[in-house]
């Protein structure tokens, strides 16, 4: 036995299974579904009625480089929200709730849906003051 | 630059969603990670 404490915290959480409840899981995984699902709905209807030529008001670099780089946003957002509400589907419908899958789902649907979309946010809503071009010329250069 | 309205209008309606979701899998961010990695460590 290890005399680090939070090695002995661990084998006692790892003998119980996971940290979280396996029902609270299942619950996370349900609720997540439903709000991708409304989330997929709100994405698919923009991408599905504007295009690039119609969102690019100022005929400049500047403003075709940030609605083409907002519409691929929503689209790369749209597929992983996709992925994820298909996965969580499939993880509820098995006879035998597999917590340990449905978790790194989950871990997926933090990192790849909602922080992705913190960074659109951050790139479309005026009161950062920072618009998409100044925030992606690092990545642009790299 | 000021975004049309459309585009400021869909990003706000999925903000409502995201932020929710963003709240909800917190634990995920970090906490199921170093859980992961101490699970590991102990087999």
């Amino acid at each position: 036995m290890t005399n680090q404490p939070y090695l002995s915290c661990a084998l006692r959480k790892s003998e119980r299974g996971t940290i979280m409840p396996a029902t609270k899981v299942k619950g996370l995984a349900e609720t997540s579904r439903e709000k991708l699902k409304a989330a997929i709905e709100e994405v698919e209807r923009f991408l599905n009625n504007h295009a690039l030529p119609e969102l690019v008001q100022e005929d400049n670099e500047e403003s075709r480089a940030f609605y083409s780089g907002m519409l691929s946003d929503l689209r790369h957002l749209l597929v992983f929200s996709e992925v994820a509400y298909e996965k969580l589907g499939a993880v509820l419908r098995r006879p035998n709730f597999d917590t340990d899958l449905a978790e790194r789902i989950l871990y997926e649907v933090y990192h790849h849906a909602s922080t992705p979309f913190s960074i659109l946010k951050m790139n479309v809503t005026p009161k950062t003051g920072a618009t998409r071009t100044q925030a992606r010329t690092p990545s642009a250069s790299g | 630059m000021k975004p049309v309205r459309a585009a400021r209008d869909v990003v706000l309606a999925i903000s409502r969603v995201y932020e929710e979701l963003r709240d909800d899998l917190a634990y995920y961010e970090s906490d199921y990670l170093t859980q992961r990695r101490m699970q590991s460590q102990v087999k």
